[in-house]
């Protein structure tokens, strides 16, 4: 029982990061890569504004929400807007261009020092034959209510049919007078702030380091992929499973095996579904 | 032309795979000075008489040269300015005391770059170049590379600040190492757990050589020799955002004390994990976990100090006549007290050794120096404290036992310390703190 309050924490920081991904990917075709880095800035930004501007632990969260949201879109126009046209393939590694460069510029700003967020995580509750503390209790609440909201934006707003439409079909949405750039900016925001969250998140539980956009790129890549891609509730629900699978197979194997059960339960529901989880099935993918 | 999800989902992660094999990262490059690895020979620069630069000689007339192979540049050149220091302080003591041999000593400098590639290239420049009559210097990785070069060419060769474990039983014919093996990092851990008593441990192993090689030295030394169980035995990759899981495994059985062999950056996560859910218990601690981050953590309330957490890293021995004489002339150079974990006064030891075993040999060949190297480190013989005591001594005809600035020095048949000194650190006041001395009990070896 205890292993699945741990799945539900880790499944819930990745289940956000993996929501972010995926929109890019769905609404600009490519998958980006830098989006580890965007969490590594999250985390870091986050941590200086606890630990620096001595900022309360929330609005930290949400200065580092907006900014990193900001800076995506900054990076939407100058980097991958001039390459847009060459196709999903110069996106890519235009992509893991920059996140390099990211990496780089992180470690430069930031140092590569690990540090750890000044602040508590609350005090442990017992409940029965688990436990569970305050902070985790607010990471899962808070993953919970974005989502949540994030579902309201995307079908009660009309910006939010808007990027629906055009991850959907660009070519038709635009040609129904649908403003492609203004979604594609708002997507970038959003996603970038998810990705900045993710980071604030993934900060409080364990640490802040430089190295943190490569190690959670992949396994955000494997939730993506389980998820569908095109799904954002098939992603929600594989960052769960994923995050569930890891911290329960250590009941069972070496702990150091998590990423390779990551992967392994991907393959696995790749083989039972192979266009995802909640992806429509026959769907082929541009 | 449209390009598969699945093909574009492939050459990501195969980019990735390939970013991720190029790339050294920086969260792990918080190792001990005793991993450092070296590169390819820069300039050597050669000092006589404490300081005075001067050109190389080389051969049977002129100077006895000592090499020093060192991390100059590179990840380890934060060390070199201590280490130097050390050397110096020796080269003047020697030449100061009238030299060896009557020739004059001088210390001929080469940079390895911090890297195995210039660790070889060093190691041949200073050989074939440089002609030094023997070496010393050189950290675990460089060591290790020439380690076979250093035995072929019969170089009596000594290693300050080698902690690799590969050294455990490969020298004590050309090549000696003064400081503690990586593996005696266990074996201390083990002894504090025997002391205080403990029958029941769990272990947070992080899965690599530098953290793991100790960690099975505890494993076995705590269930074999000292007979105690361990309960739970969690190994653990590093770089990962949290590690609840494996501390709730490690404390799932309420051992009495945790060994975390860990660095700093996953340790601080284990260490946070553990006061957020309020496990309990004491640690003992890897070397790695002996670092200011860690002791930081006190201030944001994760309760590790005063002695919850204890440790043991390297320690000179402060009471020894060496020390006392070594520590004021190496502070009027760098301006501060000696410090175990930089390794000077094993830098400052190694030369005074290599001297008197050329003064005790009577002469520079290889064979017949390294032949009288273990002699000298170990009783029965006169204690001498200084290089001027030895020569003294072997003159009279006695044989002697040098005990260095470091340590005494004593050394068994695979040339590495016997009894190397730790010292106990706790956290006070949100500092690594020593509070006691402690030596190695030669009975835990395996």
């Amino acid at each position: 029982m205890q292993n699945i309050i741990f799945g539900l924490v880790t499944g819930s920081i990745l289940a956000i990061a993996t929501v972010g991904f995926s929109m890019i990917r769905q609404t600009e075709g490519f998958i980006n890569i830098a989006h580890g880095q965007l969490l590594t800035l999250g985390a870091f930004l986050g941590y200086f504004f606890v630990a620096t501007v001595e900022m309360n632990v929330f609005l930290a969260g949400l200065a580092a929400m907006v900014l990193v949201g900001l800076i995506g879109v900054l990076l939407a126009i100058v980097v991958f807007r001039p390459v847009a046209k060459s196709g999903p393939l110069a996106q890519l590694f235009t992509s893991i261009g920059l996140a390099y460069l990211l990496f780089g510029l992180i470690r430069v700003i930031f140092g590569a020092n690990v540090t750890f967020f000044p602040t508590g995580f609350g005090s442990r509750l017992d409940l029965g034959p688990v436990n569970v503390t305050v902070g985790e209790i607010l990471i899962v609440v808070v993953a919970a209510v974005v989502v949540g909201l994030l579902a309201l934006f995307l079908t009660q707003t009309r910006l939010g049919t808007w990027i629906r439409a055009t991850a959907s079909n660009p070519e038709l949405a635009r040609l129904r007078g649908i403003p492609v750039n203004r979604v594609s900016y708002a997507v970038w925001f959003v996603a970038s702030a998810l990705a900045g969250l993710a980071g604030v998140m993934v900060g409080l539980i364990g640490n802040v380091h430089s190295e943190l956009g490569w190690t959670q790129i992949l396994i955000i890549l494997a939730a993506a992929v389980l998820g569908g891609l095109g799904s954002i509730y098939g992603v929600l629900a594989a960052g769960l499973l994923l995050g569930l699978a890891m911290d329960l197979s250590a009941l069972i194997i070496p702990t150091s095996y998590r990423t390779v059960v990551a992967f392994g339960v991907l393959i696995l529901g790749l083989l039972l579904r192979p266009q995802g989880l909640f992806a429509a099935k026959g769907r082929r993918e541009a | 032309m449209k390009l598969g999800m699945r093909k574009l989902i492939i050459l990501a992660v195969v980019a990735l795979v390939i970013a991720a094999c190029g790339d050294t990262g920086g969260g792990a490059d918080t190792t001990a000075a005793g991993d450092t690895t070296t590169s390819a020979g820069g300039d050597a620069t050669t000092t006589a008489g404490g300081g005075a630069t001067t050109t190389a000689g080389g051969g049977e007339e002129g100077p006895i040269k000592f090499g020093m192979l060192i991390g100059v540049t590179g990840d380890y050149a934060p060390y070199y300015d201590v280490s130097k220091a050390g050397a110096d302080v020796a080269i003047a003591e020697i030449n100061d005391a009238g030299g060896v041999l009557g020739r004059q000593v001088e210390l001929v400098v080469v940079d390895n770059k911090s890297t195995v590639e210039g660790a070889v290239q060093g190691f041949s420049q200073v050989v074939d170049v440089e002609g030094v009559h023997a070496l010393g210097g050189p950290e675990s990785d460089g060591a290790i590379a020439n380690l076979q070069a250093i035995k072929d060419l019969q170089l009596p060769t000594i290693c300050p600040a080698c902690g690799t474990s590969e050294l455990d039983e490969a020298g004590g014919d050309y090549i000696w190492r003064i400081t503690g093996s990586d593996s005696d990092g266990g074996l201390i851990a083990a002894q504090f757990a025997r002391d205080a008593g403990y029958t029941q441990v769990a272990m947070l192993v992080q899965n690599t050589e530098g953290a793991s090689a100790p960690a099975d030295v505890f494993k076995q030394v705590f269930t074999e020799i000292i007979g105690g169980e361990v309960v739970a035995d969690v190994r653990f990759d590093p770089g990962q955002s949290s590690y609840q899981a494996q501390v709730d495994q490690a404390f799932a059985d309420e051992p009495e004390v945790v060994y975390v062999g860990s660095g700093f950056e996953a340790g601080g996560v284990i260490l946070t994990e553990w006061q957020r859910r309020g496990y309990g218990g004491g640690f003992l601690f890897s070397p790695d976990m002996v670092v200011p981050e860690i002791a930081a953590l006190t201030e944001q309330g994760v309760e590790i100090g005063d002695g919850v957490a204890r440790a043991a890293i390297a320690a000179y021995d402060t009471e020894s006549p060496a020390y006392e004489s070594y520590a004021p002339r190496y502070e009027e150079i760098i301006g501060e007290q000696p410090t175990p974990g930089l390794y000077d006064a094993n830098q400052y030891d190694q030369y005074i050794i290599l001297a008197l075993a050329i003064t005790a040999a009577g002469t520079t060949d290889g064979p017949a120096v390294a032949a009288v190297i273990t002699e000298l480190l170990n009783a029965p013989g006169t204690a001498v404290y200084s290089y001027a005591d030895g020569v003294a001594a072997l003159e009279a005809g006695e044989d002697i036992d040098y005990h260095g600035a470091s340590s005494s020095l004593d050394v068994n048949e695979f040339g590495n310390l016997a009894s190397p000194n730790f010292g106990e650190q706790n956290i006070v006041d949100g500092q690594w703190t020593q509070v006691a001395t402690v030596e190695l009990d030669p009975s835990l070896r395996p």
